[in-house]
């Protein structure tokens, strides 16, 4: 069958942008995770030059489309003198966005942890940063293990929109084999599994991970 | 951890390149092009990953004349203004038809090639449109932003389906849910010849042209770009006439 | 008798509810307080506003000549030397008994890990708890806990100790090792003020105790001057519930 030895004749080139999406998602989490952890802290701050912006941030990133977001980086950014590459901006962007995703995650996390846990670790003289750190962070991260994992994988999906920027990730790579072979629906039903065996593949990772984290 | 941050501040750094004039590309020692390569002959990815293409090579034969090395970056068809405006890159070259609306925000290069629409439809079936009037009352698919899309979204009374890449809209023409697809002729002859399914109804003399896309006001690189292409439309014999018989700059 | 702490007209509320109204108190050095009275009565309230836990609106907090209060420089300084215990322990749950003991010394008195190893152990000890150095706080039982809560407060070597209820989250058979601990502790000249129900420790290890009701001291006297000779109505009422 022609419509499936496309597939296969095709898969290294695939199978490259598959990498591509990966790392892209990789790179952006990494950012997110960062961001997200402390605007999600900014978001709990008492102090409203901390807690007003945060939340602005939050909002507005959840808000508006991530296509929008991409392509403000890519193509508004320059009028303002910054000029990124499409790798780049694409890392950019979706690190701001699931930063802004993680940080209602992280906030509902530490807002899980009972208040006693901050009140014992204060009474004993460490600082709000070391509480956090050494005390409701750890905890935290614990039980949002599961939504970032979640996050993750929505990310990797997410991804396939840098291509309107042209990275050449699965999503793209796969359009470009459409146009030199035809086939239409065998390559996107490719593409579609190489997605899930990605996700498929995050998904077990993350509940390796809390079940190891469980037993600690 | 420190190393990845060095990383990714190295790809900014990279990130940032002027583009624009001549002599900065000359400096900068490449020709940046935008092209959307899903647009069969005229530019897509090879057996090799390589972007290949009528319109390559036309971008090739300008980087060659500029004494510089051609980059081409893909693009997303829509996106290749932004980039131009933004400067991203410094030409698109991607079987862009020259229209009035897209003349208000880019320059254009004499035209190159004609563009030329072709109706296709569904293989023994009886609708057999002739004109783009025969369209009319029909659901037509294109693809978004092309020059089939302009002729066929002038025709009133007919539903149009706009889709990101033209195999898209192939692909509903085979699910019957559109009557015909309007396209480029030569991307539609290149496809129908895979797909004998379907079959070119009509091509239509739209009179409308391709140009090579830069970005307003640098008429120094749209000089230059008009010059190789009126020299790639005379003959050998053409050229050595200038040269010989007639005053040069 | 040195005093260790010394409160003046504290007031105290939460929007519109009253919690302190013009509390007062002494304490010297070595001194044992219990603090008895009815629930929301704020007995809580003050514990937590002695080591800052919760800020209060008027009035004075002096520990060891300086006042306690939201423009205090080093609020976090003075914490070391209170000790606090909570009615639900409060353990730190992702860490072993060994790193919930040596966390803060190490952290904010930066002793070195190997000397606080050292300290731990010999608390653990006088605990009773050595065997359990390596167990999580899950895998203890409520008296143990609250013992290892108790071996945590010392570590940072306080001057002054506070318990706010602690045996009032745990099974009645269990809270007897905990008074040992307690016990043992006031015997060896340490200040405390527990907030408790148990009058039985109250009786054999107070020095003093104070009865609050709505936000004030109430009554206070010896054991034997409240416990068999109270002045006041509500404190009558009051022993005359739990006992």
């Amino acid at each position: 069958m022609e419509a499936i030895s496309v597939v296969f004749e095709n898969l290294p080139f695939l199978l490259m942008g598959a990498l591509d999406t990966l790392k892209l998602t990789s790179f952006s989490v990494l950012i997110g995770l960062v961001l997200g952890t402390l605007i999600g802290m900014g978001r709990l701050s008492k102090i409203k030059v901390i807690n007003v912006p945060s939340t602005v941030y939050v909002e507005f990133l959840r808000g508006t489309p991530l296509l929008v977001q991409i392509s403000i980086v890519y193509f508004g950014l320059p009028q303002l003198g910054i000029q990124l590459q499409a790798y780049p901006a694409a890392i950019v962007a979706l690190g701001l966005n699931s930063g802004a995703y993680i940080a209602e995650i992280v906030r509902a996390g530490i807002q899980s942890i009972p208040k006693g846990q901050y009140e014992a670790a204060r009474s004993l003289g460490l600082t709000h940063w070391q509480t956090m750190r050494y005390i409701i962070l750890p905890q935290a991260f614990k039980n949002i293990l599961p939504a970032l994992g979640n996050e993750f994988i929505t990310l990797t999906k997410d991804s396939s929109l840098a291509s309107v920027i042209g990275v050449t990730e699965l999503m793209r790579r796969g359009q470009f084999v459409i146009t030199r072979t035809f086939q239409t629906f065998s390559i996107y039903f490719g593409i579609a599994l190489i997605y899930f065996l990605m996700t498929f593949t995050i998904s077990r990772l993350v509940r390796y991970v809390e079940k190891r984290m469980a037993v600690a | 951890m420190k190393k990845w941050v060095a990383v990714f501040l190295a790809l900014v750094i990279v990130g940032v390149i002027f583009s624009g004039t001549l002599a900065e590309i000359k400096e900068r020692g490449k020709l940046i092009v935008g092209t959307e390569p899903t647009f069969p002959p005229f530019e897509y990815v090879n057996e090799n990953n390589e972007i290949v293409g009528f319109d390559i090579d036309i971008a090739q034969k300008i980087a060659d004349e500029l004494g510089v090395e051609l980059e081409i970056l893909n693009l997303p068809f829509d996106s290749l203004i932004p980039a131009l405006i933004s400067d991203k890159i410094d030409l698109i070259v991607a079987g862009m038809t020259i229209t009035e609306e897209r003349a208000k925000v880019i320059d254009f290069s004499i035209p190159y090639f004609n563009a030329n629409q072709a109706i296709v439809v569904r293989d023994g079936e009886p609708f057999m449109p002739q004109t783009l009037g025969d369209l009319k009352g029909k659901k037509v698919a294109v693809q978004l932003g092309t020059t089939g899309d302009l002729v066929v979204s002038d025709i009133s009374g007919v539903t149009i389906t706009r889709f990101q890449k033209f195999t898209d809209a192939f692909l509903e023409l085979q699910n019957k849910r559109v009557d015909a697809v309007v396209l480029d002729e030569a991307v539609a002859n290149a496809y129908v010849k895979t797909f004998p399914k379907f079959i070119v109804a009509a091509v239509i003399d739209t009179g409308e042209k391709y140009g090579i896309g830069v970005k307003k006001g640098n008429e120094e690189l749209l000089e230059f770009v008009n010059t190789v292409i009126s020299n790639m439309f005379k003959s050998p014999y053409d050229l050595l006439v200038e040269k010989w018989f007639e005053e040069t700059k | 008798m040195s005093k260790i702490l010394e409160v003046k007209n504290l007031h105290k509320s939460f929007g519109n509810l009253r919690v302190l109204n013009g509390l007062n108190l002494e304490v010297g050095q070595g001194e044992t307080i219990v603090i008895i009275g009815p629930s929301g009565g704020g007995k809580s309230t003050f514990l937590r506003c002695i080591n800052h836990l919760e800020e209060y609106q008027k009035g004075e907090i002096i520990f060891l000549g300086e006042k306690i209060d939201k423009h205090h420089s080093n609020l976090n300084e003075i914490r070391t030397k209170i000790g606090m215990v909570f009615q639900h322990f409060n353990l730190f749950p992702h860490m072993s008994v060994l790193e919930n003991l040596i966390l803060a010394p190490v952290k904010v008195k930066k002793i070195s890990k190997e000397e606080a190893i050292e300290k731990a152990k010999a608390m653990l000890k006088k605990v009773g708890l050595l065997e359990k150095i390596d167990a999580y706080p899950d895998n203890l039982s409520g008296g143990q806990k609250q013992r290892v809560a108790i071996a945590r407060a010392l570590m940072m070597e306080p001057v002054l100790m506070l318990f706010d209820e602690p045996t009032s989250a745990l099974d009645p058979e269990l809270v007897g090792e905990v008074l040992e601990v307690m016990k043992d502790l006031a015997k060896s000249g340490m200040t405390m003020i527990v907030v408790t129900h148990e009058m039985g420790f109250a009786k054999e290890v107070a020095d003093r105790i104070i009865f609050i009701d709505k936000g004030v001291v109430v009554e206070e006297g010896t054991p034997d001057e409240i416990m068999k000779n109270p002045k006041h109505e509500r404190t009558r009422n009051f022993l005359r519930h739990i006992l």
